[in-house]
């Protein structure tokens, strides 16, 4: 076989973004993991000591090396995977940069043992600090073993920067985890100080997903898929409940390649908005497959920042999808009086005969609690877990800010709405002037009026602006209002959007409005207090992260005008609210993630009375 | 003491006052009707402090007693007793009230008569005389345009606008309004008020369908009603009514005429596809046909209906809320009505196709656009 690795052309070396390659144990981890995945193993045993200071092993059962290429890899820029700089956006490899085992070997003590299937003796080399003590051809199996010890052992400043034992092998953790992720076909063991902490065996996803999670239950996690003409997505959502209060259990890969981005993160958590409270972050792990071309892995030396070329159609993309999967999993909530919760169907796990549920759990109070953590070093890393989550998003959103519009594309859409099945009403009343109850067969719905109906109108709402135009009640009395300047100018720019949500207005002079209808159908509409409070939950906002216009439209007016507590409604008016309710894409929750509505069963009620 | 009544004419009464009591109160004493018996006459009285109201009858009592007599109780038991002469047995000391019938004795404990809220005295400043009819009419054709809205309260009530030589009766609730003008006054003076609704309902409850007068009283805070040996005061709402004249159109050169009751038909029909929170109905009117159409896209519902009509005027399509367009065209009592429109985002006028004599009713109702 021909040797396959060349230097780098030094011009191809310098266009690769510069940076520390090894900044602590966890990248010596990364950076041999994935050379063992790119080597095309079956298998693949991690060893580690004291946090990776004194020992880090890799063992694969890859491709392995010739003499010389086994020789040429501890070559700076030397790589078998990149021969130009077009290759650079081609890339389907993990390692592309060829510098990882060159930095490695200059900061330890490192042995490589390698054979190619094909040869019969391996090749063992020993290199401290980037000096070859030794090259032997010796007995080895098929595949390539390399060993670091001693890290940093030349580098002092670097090993003081070193965090405690426990942290660092979290780091590494990580790093394992975001290899072993999308590679569910290659088995995986890791060894801490000796211990095992994982033994993945190959198969599915699922499988390695559920191994890996192992605190997570099967129809806790749903399964989403979809392909466009920009990527194809597979998905892996946590279903509310399982949603933690620290982060951690984010995962997004591009190609197999693990990358962060708080604008793609920000997709993803926003399809979760109502469904779990602001502090709590939701489980998920997303795979992309991109052309390779389409993204840009060079610009974080880190590699796990990526740059792709549509980012803003593959945030609406992402967020669609993840809202498709929570919005079809969800269904009636659960009569249960132990839980608050709602059932979810098991996604892709179609073999679960009947949805067992999780009683004494909350969703509101972050992990489940009584629940058993399969793995000890699981809990003692996820404790101690503090990772952040870097986000641009912020800026980038600014740039959106022209393009608003476009977010909802992939959100509620008008022609593609199509009727839910409502329960069936056997009888419906008020109660107190606050709630509704309604019979529906076995079951007692309890809906709170103002909750349920501020749901309904910020969903009409925000499909009024979407398309879906709501008609405009006119007004006998036309209303003036008199704004401040700055006022007006928030008002002013919302004008068309006001106008496709049902109202009528028409600028005045220099800083007012004229409120000449209003939308159709609402109940208590003093429209002058509307206006003037709309403006006041703009201002409120204006301070934050800029969010998102029309969601702050659709909230403040979906407030002002809905149903209060205390309105007494006609019998038509709450069967009215009860089937649209059941029309919305999330009727479970309000526009702040509380509770519309609470279903008992007959045994729920039986219960009421042991 | 004792005084003895026929249980249908002591029935007619209460029922006349009874609408003014609330359930649970403020006081208690207002669950109670006040009886007050002088020289054979009982007057009864019920109030929410907002409201009083009196009727009396006579009744052949051997002395005279005032007493409050829970109105509940009292009203179920003689409604539940077929028409007959009962005794009321009242001991003042203990308040024991007992309703002797041939075969039953009902027994129920009244309450202090001097606890009960005193009429109030009205000092009127200015009066006015019409016929019960008349006003009968004017609130049954009001009173169901009146908003609901508590944050607008000049709206809830209904507006009586007294001048020179005609009375006004005005309803709104800023999406439609009722007007009923009566002529041929001879008042001297100018005035304007706002009669709030649970007066009107009473009202509308009390008056006779005939020509008995009635004669309303009235200061800057209350208006007082006196029609066939029933008195009625009522606060006004102390508010502002908007200026509604403003607001009816007069250049409405499109005119249609159409027979009313094909025209409800229609609507009740065609709207039970409308969409249930809009209840939007769009009329295209075009030659001598109007197309009555409704949707609701959220179900995918929708329906149209042709009827024939007289019509001048441009073609037009113009949309209505279904519920507030029927309520109007049951107010006209005529066979036909006319619709006037000047454009689809205007306010479109709907009157009776005749007028009675000194009487003029004039209905707007503002459209409901999709295209704004
Ligand atoms: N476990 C392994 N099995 C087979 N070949 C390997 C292995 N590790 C490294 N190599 C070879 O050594 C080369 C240099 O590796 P490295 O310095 O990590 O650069 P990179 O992975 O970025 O190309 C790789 O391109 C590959 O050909």
């Amino acid at each position: 076989m021909a040797d396959v690795i060349k230097l780098l052309p030094e011009h191809v070396a310098n266009q690769i973004a510069a940076g520390e390659v090894i900044q602590r144990p966890a990248s010596v981890v990364k950076e041999l993991l994935e050379n063992a995945v790119d080597a095309g193993s079956k298998s693949i045993i991690l060893h580690i000591k004291d946090g990776g200071r004194t020992l880090i092993q890799v063992i694969d059962d890859g491709a392995g090396m010739s003499e010389t290429d086994a020789r040429m890899s501890w070559e700076r820029h030397a790589t078998s995977k990149i021969a130009s700089a077009d290759d650079l956006f081609k890339l389907n490899t993990k390692g592309f940069r060829g510098e990882a085992l060159a930095s490695i070997a200059a900061i330890a003590h490192t042995e490589m043992r390698t054979r190619r299937h094909t040869d019969e003796v391996a090749t063992q080399i020993m290199i401290e600090g980037s000096e070859v003590k030794s090259v032997e051809a010796v007995n080895a199996n098929a595949g390539t073993c390399i060993t670091v010890k001693n890290l940093f052992y030349n580098v002092p400043a670097r090993r003081q920067f070193l965090k405690s034992n426990p942290v660092e092998t979290k780091y590494i953790i990580d790093e394992f985890l975001r290899v072993a992720l999308p590679h569910p076909d290659i088995a995986f063991e890791f060894y801490n100080n000796g211990n095992d902490i994982f033994k993945l065996k190959s198969g599915s996803m699922e499988q390695r997903i559920l191994e890996i999670f192992a605190d997570k239950k099967q129809d806790e996690i749903l399964y989403v898929e979809e392909t466009t003409s920009v990527a194809s997505i597979k998905g892996f959502v946590g279903v509310p409940q399982i949603a933690k209060k620290t982060r951690g259990e984010q995962y997004l890969f591009v190609n197999n390649r693990f990358f962060r981005d708080g604008y793609l993160n920000h997709a993803i958590s926003s399809a979760y908005k109502e469904l779990i409270p602001k502090d709590v972050f939701p489980f998920y792990i997303f795979f992309f497959s991109v052309r390779p071309e389409s993204i840009d892995v060079n610009v974080h030396p880190q590699k796990t920042e990526i740059k792709f070329e549509d980012e803003r159609i593959i945030y609406q993309f992402l967020h669609a999808v993840a809202r498709k999967a929570l919005g079809d999993h969800i269904q009636v909530p659960e009569a249960d009086f132990n839980m608050a919760a709602f059932t979810v169907k098991p996604g892709v796990y179609a073999t679960q005969p009947r949805i067992d549920l999780n009683t004494g759990f909350n969703p509101f109070v972050g992990s489940g609690s009584g629940q058993t953590q399969a793995r000890k070093a699981n809990s003692d890393w996820k404790k101690i877990f503090d990772g952040d989550v870097k986000g641009s998003f912020s800026e980038r959103y600014e740039a959106e800010q022209t393009n608003l519009k476009a977010e909802f594309v992939g959100d509620i859409k008008h022609d593609t709405r199509i009727k839910k099945e409502s329960p069936s009403i056997d009888s419906i009343w008020q109660v107190n002037k606050k709630y509704i109850m309604a019979q529906t067969g076995e079951e007692l719905y309890i809906i709170d009026q103002e909750k349920a109906h501020e749901r309904i109108l910020y969903e009409k709402y925000l499909r009024s602006i979407n398309g879906q135009q709501i008609a405009t009640q006119e007004r006998l009395f036309p209303q003036l209002v008199d704004l401040q300047p700055t006022d007006f100018v928030i008002v002013h720019d919302l004008l068309p959007h006001l106008a496709l949500m049902g109202f009528d207005l028409a600028v005045f002079g220099k800083n007012s409005l004229i409120i000449n209808g209003v939308p159709a159908g609402i109940k208590n509409a003093n429209e002058k207090l509307l206006i003037e409070g709309m403006v006041d939950d703009f201002k409120q906002t204006q301070t934050q992260a800029k969010g998102d216009r029309f969601d702050i439209l659709a909230r403040s007016i979906a407030r002002k005008t809905g149903v209060k507590q205390g309105d007494e409604l006609s019998q038509t008016e709450i069967t009215n609210l009860f089937e649209e309710l059941f029309q919305c894409e999330n009727p479970y929750f309000d526009i702040s993630g509380k509770r519309t509505l609470k279903i008992l069963s007959s045994s729920d009620l039986e219960k009421l009375f042991i | 003491m004792k005084f003895i009544v026929s249980t249908n004419d002591l029935l007619k009464q209460l029922d006349l006052v009874d609408g003014v009591v609330v359930s649970k109160p403020l006081i208690p004493i207002l669950e109670n009707f006040l009886f007050e018996i002088k020289g054979g006459n009982l007057k009864i009285t019920t109030t929410d402090l907002e409201t009083f109201m009196t009727t009396s009858l006579k009744v052949e009592a051997d002395s005279d007693i005032d007493i409050a007599v829970p109105s509940k109780v009292s009203l179920e038991t003689l409604k539940n007793l077929p028409t007959q002469p009962v005794t009321f047995s009242i001991d003042e000391a203990s308040k024991s009230i007992e309703i002797n019938t041939g075969n039953g004795r009902y027994k129920l404990t009244g309450n202090e008569a001097k606890d009960f809220p005193k009429f109030p005295e009205l000092e009127s400043e200015n009066s006015i005389v019409l016929s019960s009819k008349v006003l009968l009419k004017a609130i049954n054709k009001t009173i169901f345009a009146t908003g609901t809205d508590e944050l607008r309260i000049n709206l809830t009530g209904v507006y009586c606008q007294i001048t020179d030589t005609h009375i006004n009766f005005v309803a709104t609730d800023a999406n439609r309004l009722v007007r009923v003008q009566r002529k041929g006054f001879k008042n001297g003076f100018e005035t304007s008020f706002i009669l709030p609704k649970k007066a009107m309902n009473l009202l509308k409850n009390a008056l006779p369908n005939d020509e008995s007068p009635v004669k309303i009283e009235f200061n800057s805070s209350y208006a007082f009603f006196s029609f066939t040996g029933v008195s009625l005061i009522c606060r006004l709402i102390d508010e502002r009514y908007p200026d509604y004249t403003a607001v009816i159109p007069t250049e409405n050169p499109n005119k249609l005429s159409i027979n009313r009751n094909d025209f409800i038909s229609a609507m009740k029909r065609v709207s039970i596809y409308s969409n249930k929170t809009t209840n939007q109905v769009r009329l295209k009117i075009a030659g001598s046909e109007m197309t009555i159409s409704a949707e609701d896209y959220d179900f995918a519902n929708e329906a149209t209906e042709r009827l024939s009509c007289n019509y001048e005027g441009a073609d037009i399509e113009i949309g209505f809320n279904a519920r507030f367009l029927t309520e109007m065209l049951n107010a006209v009592d005529t066979e036909e009505v006319k619709m006037e429109f000047s454009m689809p985002n205007r306010a479109g006028l709907l009157l009776p196709s005749e007028n009675e004599s000194e009487e003029d009713i004039l209905m707007l109702i503002m459209p409901m656009m999709i295209n704004v």
